[in-house]
């Protein structure tokens, strides 16, 4: 890595300059694997760094891909054969698949950027609520006749608030389901749509995710774009994930703000995140830290992270139900603030000695 | 008021912008110094611009409001949007500019959950959610009641309104500016994806037994009041700007290495094209459909406002900008500072900026199509491939250009876009 030289800008890095890195690039995977290839694909030091990292991320895809065809298939019996059974099934594997999700959530370059495909997964922040707005809509009756069921083609084909595990969510959680039967033809048949294009999506991440090795491996910007996607992932837990729900950034808490406030489930997604950082990212960061001689970095990474994902998982609640109950609340703190000192350790103690040169998160929309 | 380039086919524009700089062909080299203090004039000049447009919003509210008809209505939605034209193209010294991002937020803070400003359709209306303040109405009250705090609002004032931004903790409770000014000069848009903006009649101002949707006198001292801030705003940030001998924001910014200057102008120029313009503006309203996510959505301007915000990003480049009285302002450019380093990114960075800008101008060519226009809220419509296709362009011309404002910056020796005041320490 020709670390802290003006060669750092050279490659054609977008986040640099965005606050949804994720969500810009519509370009064809063609052009999306070619991409960043600068003049200098000269392997160095870290090619065995990102080769780990090719690797252990592709494990974490290809989980994704896993459990969201377990989840397809777990909509499909439910639909069949609706029992308290089945149910409590599909809602453990929506929550599996959406940790499996989170866990990879730490990539933002390469086949994620096909097709704002991040978003197709999961739209959010969703602050006025398009998920309901678009959900509530598809489930409307018609007047009159019966209504047409809906298929995965009508999904494929729909904006993003319709296509990921929030939609998902207010199918198995919002209370408006109350009135309903998830069970009933047209209920049924939107989960299915949306389970399938969840499935779909997330088989091509997997496959894609293969065929831009070669890329990958040649190219040494992604070693930084690598140690950014991971950055970029604490600045989010931090600041959006926990701070601004939890009331930490200079507003009221509001639960609203949380991932996954209809289910509770925001401190599992997070635990999720965290176990991709200590599967995914952990290990090809040590083998940089180490050919720099910084072990002692690589120990305090791996033992803060350790201690985050022990603070997550010792939380028997998420934000929304935590932000009602004292105790919860201090946990939820304590959480915020391991975040935190990970995200210094990573940020800061070990930008500064790769000598990374940090982007920035531009200021949010007005 | 003239609108040259508005009325322009973009190769005019270009041959105007060329013919305007035979001195960055021909010219001596420049220096950083130049190119930084021409920087700091032509934000002096937009923001002048700014002024001036503004100014004459506000004279149109005061006739709408001395004699409400039809036709002072349409005066004063017509200024609305001659001052949008020069307001946009400022937006590209907000970022890296911490005195601008600082004070934007009073002027041009959207999307707003309107219902807090006045009256609002019961169905259909999507505001942010655990909002306290959504549907507030401060026009049909005299006290407001937001997360349990009680605040007098008999009397509205500019200062009253500019303090009850971000009320209860939501970016989305916004009072004052632009778009506080477009909902009370249109109302919502009830057309969501069809063609149409929104339809508030001029009786909404009438004095009197005419009234229509009560309050009428404070929905009038509410338009006043925030086209006065807005006026006083624009004042306070032309003086930041001018060459005057009192220490002020120019000052400082020349006072350090042109470096820095150089900083902050690559700096606006990539935020504004990628995460803002690109992202949170178009990005995020066409991958959701969101017509709640569009800019100008009470007056369906919104293809106006992403065309100057690019041509903003252009102005920076070339040193250039055509005033709303149709004069020609130039200097020392950063382009030709490039040219002198690097001549061949400097040419594909003109070439991105312009392709960019022919994007944008076809995406305000079918907004103001005459026989079918196609408005922003329209391209963003699910199934509707052809805006899409139109918005992706400019997305992605953008995105291009952004990746080369990088390489400028590298080429240049700014070897960190990062602002000095956004590292984040624990």
């Amino acid at each position: 890595m020709s670390a802290g030289s003006h060669s750092e800008l050279k490659p054609l890095t977008p986040w640099l300059f965005s606050s949804k890195p994720m969500a810009l690039t519509l370009l064809p995977l063609a052009l999306v694997l070619s991409l960043p290839a600068s003049a200098q694909a000269e392997s160095t030091d870290d090619a065995a760094a990102r080769q780990r990292w090719h690797t252990d991320l592709g494990t974490l895809y290809a989980a994704l891909a896993t459990s969201t065809d377990e989840l397809k298939q777990a909509a499909s019996d439910y639909c069949a054969a609706p029992d308290e059974d089945s149910r409590n099934h599909l809602d453990a594997q929506w929550l599996q698949a959406y940790q499996d999700w989170q866990a990879i959530r730490l990539v933002d370059f390469g086949p994620i950027e096909v097709d704002s495909r991040a978003w197709q997964m999961q739209f959010w922040p969703d602050r006025k609520n398009l998920v309901g707005t678009r959900m509530a809509s598809r489930l409307l009756q018609p007047t009159d006749g019966q209504p047409q069921p809906i298929t995965q083609s009508d999904i494929d084909n729909a904006g993003v608030a319709e296509q990921g595990f929030p939609a998902l969510e207010y199918l198995l959680y919002d209370e408006a389901m109350d009135e309903r039967q998830l069970s009933d033809p047209l209920p049924c048949s939107l989960l299915q749509s949306i389970s399938g294009h969840l499935a779909d999506t997330s088989a091509a991440l997997a496959t894609d995710w293969t065929d831009f090795g070669d890329h990958y491996l040649a190219t040494d910007s992604y070693t930084t774009a690598t140690l950014h996607g991971a950055m970029q992932l604490l600045d989010s837990l931090e600041d959006k994930r926990l701070g601004e729900p939890l009331g930490m950034m200079g507003s009221p808490a509001n639960h609203y703000l949380a991932e996954a406030w209809r289910s509770d489930a925001s401190v599992a997604l997070i635990a999720g995140s965290l176990h991709g950082l200590q599967q995914g990212f952990a290990p090809g960061l040590r083998q940089i830290l180490e050919s720099h001689q910084q072990d002692e970095l690589a120990d305090a990474f791996e033992t803060q992270l350790s201690d985050t994902i022990d603070q997550a998982e010792s939380l028997q609640s998420g934000i929304a139900t935590g932000l009602e109950d004292d105790q919860a609340l201090a946990q939820l703190t304590t959480l915020y603030i391991e975040v935190a000192q990970l995200r210094e350790l990573l940020n800061q103690q070990i930008a500064v000695a790769l000598g990374v040169v940090r982007g920035f998160n531009s200021s949010d929309g007005d | 008021m003239t609108h040259r380039l508005a009325r322009r086919p973009l190769s005019a524009i270009v041959a105007v912008s060329a013919l305007a700089m035979p001195f960055a062909a021909q010219a001596e080299d420049v220096t950083p110094e130049q190119v930084v203090t021409h920087y700091a004039d032509l934000a002096h000049t937009v923001y002048t611009d700014a002024l001036r447009t503004a100014r004459a919003l506000d004279e149109s509210i005061e006739a709408l409001l001395a004699s409400p008809t039809p036709e002072t209505l349409a005066a004063a939605r017509s200024a609305w949007r001659d001052a949008r034209v020069t307001y946009q193209q400022s937006e590209v010294f907000r970022f890296g500019n911490p005195i601008v991002d600082d004070w934007e937020g009073q002027l041009n803070a959207w999307p707003l959950d309107e219902g807090l400003i006045d009256y609002v359709e019961a169905d259909g209306y999507q505001h942010e959610l655990g909002n306290a303040g959504a549907t507030a109405n401060i026009i049909a009250s005299s006290t407001i009641n937001i997360g349990g705090e009680n605040i007098d609002v008999s009397e509205i004032t500019p200062e009253l309104l500019a303090s009850l931004n971000e009320i209860g903790g939501s970016e989305a409770n916004v009072a004052t500016g632009y778009h506080a000014i477009e909902f009370l000069l249109w109302g919502q848009d009830p057309h969501g994806y069809e063609a149409g903006a929104g339809e508030r009649e001029v009786t909404d101002f009438v004095v009197g037994e005419a009234c229509t949707n009560d309050h009428c006198d404070r929905r009038r001292a509410y338009l006043a009041a925030a086209s006065d801030l807005l006026v006083e705003d624009l004042e306070w940030m032309v003086n930041q700007w001018a060459p005057i001998a009192e220490e002020n924001y120019r000052s400082e910014l020349l006072a350090e290495p042109a470096a820095e200057g150089l900083r902050r102008m690559l700096f606006g120029m990539g935020s504004l094209s990628l995460g803002e313009l690109a992202g949170e503006r178009m990005k995020v309203a066409l991958e959701a459909n969101s017509y709640e996510d569009e800019h100008d959505c009470f007056s369906d301007n919104t293809h106006n406002s992403h065309y100057y915000n690019g041509l903003g990003i252009q102005n920076v480049y070339t040193g250039h900008y055509q005033r709303s009285d149709g004069t020609d302002f130039d200097g020392a450019s950063l382009e030709s500072l490039l040219e002198q380093q690097d001549a061949d990114l400097a040419a594909q960075l003109d070439h991105e900026l312009k392709a960019s800008m022919a994007a944008l101008s076809d995406l305000k060519a079918r907004a103001e199509d005459n026989e079918s226009p196609m408005t922003f809220d329209m391209m963003i419509a699910p199934d509707n491939a052809e805006g899409a296709e139109v918005v992706n362009n400019a997305i992605l011309a953008l995105v291009s250009q952004t990746g080369s404002i990088e390489q400028a910056a590298g080429a240049l020796g700014v070897s960190s876009l990062q602002p000095d005041d956004a590292g984040h320490t624990f």
